[in-house]
């Protein structure tokens, strides 16, 4: 079967891809931040799921999970790990060293990932990395317009991913950028208009279709194309 | 109407593209406010300021304190036109596998964070002022849509979030009649641009100057090349 590796699992749309792949009989690799925190590995509890302690920021971590994986092929790895501050973000307000924080999670957690995983994710059959973007960081400000930290990290991330579709394209390997939708989770509140269930399935059904012809491109949750 | 000459802040107005604009702006007849981070080292710079017009502040982007020094030394000025020109490149550990973490949060601290510091810390002057535009300078290497190579990751990412930034402002700055652009100054023959590069500095902020002198509130928020013409995201 195939595997992924999926970090930010231990809530939200991340632990949500988790139990689905899980369900559908991957073999998955959970990245959480802390494994003592049980609430959190409890919902992970399931025989093909394989918890990891990894924290995005810590690039030690990266290198431990990446050396213990080092002879397993990763057909698809997810950067999902993010966060948001609120009202925090907004002009005149934004707390710079949460600031680089996001920086830190979005945008380095993702590169660090990517560097650390090519030769895995080279050596899968399907060879797909995914970065959870939001249409946020679209710099046609369709949403969240005013949130300077999150908006900047998901923009300078949507950058990235476009950069990694050129320079992993000889190592067969396509990136893709998702935005999830509006998904009620911890992050963004109960007011959404999606469960996490709804997107993420929406989600690994386009995965399952995505291939290089699809590479550097930023799509919705439901695959429709979403402006840089 | 007032005779008041017109007024610019220019960032990294030692070298480069910023120096160019401080020499064009005296000769158009602005008072010019010059920000770098080392005055005392700042020998062309210095050799503009026979003309009482120009005024040079030390000024670190990446460092708060210094951005509210200058605040407090302008607090009582309107200020035109705000122009954040200083950005550094980010040397040249910037490819797939040997990534230099350290410098990327420095660039973006310098390239990304210090426009919107200096921005938000001198917003009420330009609010203030007659024309009331703030110019971010970004780089066609920022745009999404144009990055199809692969590499130069640390530069290129700072200056989309710097353009996310700009579209922000452009935004939360639009009820108080500023107008914020972002622009690219034009593959240029300085010091990051290296020698062989498409334009002069004298070229580059001439053609800046026309399109700053075109931009209407309705042009807030966009991204434009120095020739005038718009740049995709």
């Amino acid at each position: 079967m195939p595997s992924v590796l999926i970090t930010g699992a231990s809530r939200g749309l991340g632990r949500e891809f988790a139990r689905q792949y899980a369900s559908a009989g991957w073999t998955v690799h959970a990245g959480v931040r802390n494994l003592r925190q049980r609430s959190a590995i409890k919902e992970l509890q399931h025989d093909q799921i394989t918890c990891h302690e990894l924290d995005v920021t810590q690039h030690d971590q990266i290198l431990s999970v990446a050396a213990e994986l080092a002879e397993e092929p990763i057909d698809l790895l997810i950067n999902n790990a993010g966060f948001w501050l609120g009202k925090d973000e907004h002009y005149g307000r934004c707390d710079e060293r949460q600031w680089m924080e996001e920086f830190q999670v979005h945008l380095f957690g993702t590169m660090a990932m990517c560097e650390a995983f090519v030769d895995q994710v080279t050596a899968g059959d399907r060879k797909l990395i995914v970065n959870i973007s939001s249409g946020n960081g679209s710099l046609t400000l369709e949403s969240g317009i005013g949130d300077y930290p999150y908006n900047t990290s998901k923009a300078a991330l949507n950058l990235i991913s476009k950069g990694l579709a050129a320079d992993l394209k000889q190592r067969g390997i396509t990136v893709v950028c998702f935005t999830p939708g509006f998904v009620a989770t911890d992050m963004s509140g109960p007011d959404a208009d999606l469960s996490p269930h709804e997107s993420v399935n929406a989600m690994c059904a386009i995965i399952d279709t995505l291939g290089p012809e699809q590479t550097g491109t930023f799509l919705r949750y439901n695959g429709e194309s979403v402006p840089w | 109407m007032t005779n008041k000459r017109p007024s610019v802040v220019i960032t990294g107005a030692n070298r480069g593209i910023g120096l160019a604009l401080v020499s064009q702006y005296l000769a158009d007849g602005w008072q010019v406010y010059g920000g770098c981070r080392q005055p005392e080292l700042a020998t062309q710079l210095a050799g503009l300021a026979s003309n009482s017009a120009l005024s040079i502040h030390q000024l670190d982007v990446s460092n708060p304190d210094s951005i509210k020094k200058l605040a407090l030394a302008l607090s009582e000025q309107s200020i035109d036109l705000l122009i954040n020109n200083a950005g550094i490149n980010g040397g040249e550990r910037q490819s797939f596998g040997d990534i230099d973490y350290a410098q990327w949060t420095r660039v973006l601290e310098v390239n990304t964070l210090g426009p919107y510091r200096v921005s938000t810390a001198l917003a009420n002057q330009v609010e203030n002022s007659e024309q009331r535009l703030m110019v971010n300078v970004s780089s066609a290497m920022g745009s999404i849509e144009q990055y199809t190579t692969g590499g130069h990751y640390i530069y290129r990412s700072s200056k989309a979030a710097l353009n996310m930034v700009t579209v922000n402002l452009a935004h939360d700055l639009r009820s108080r009649g500023i107008t914020v652009l972002s622009v690219h100054p034009g593959w240029v023959r300085t010091d990051m641009g290296g020698a062989s590069a498409d334009i002069s500095t004298q070229t580059s902020a001439a053609g800046l100057r026309q399109l700053i002198s075109n931009a209407t509130l309705e042009d807030s928020g966009r991204f434009f090349s120095w020739d005038g013409s718009v740049l995709p995201w």
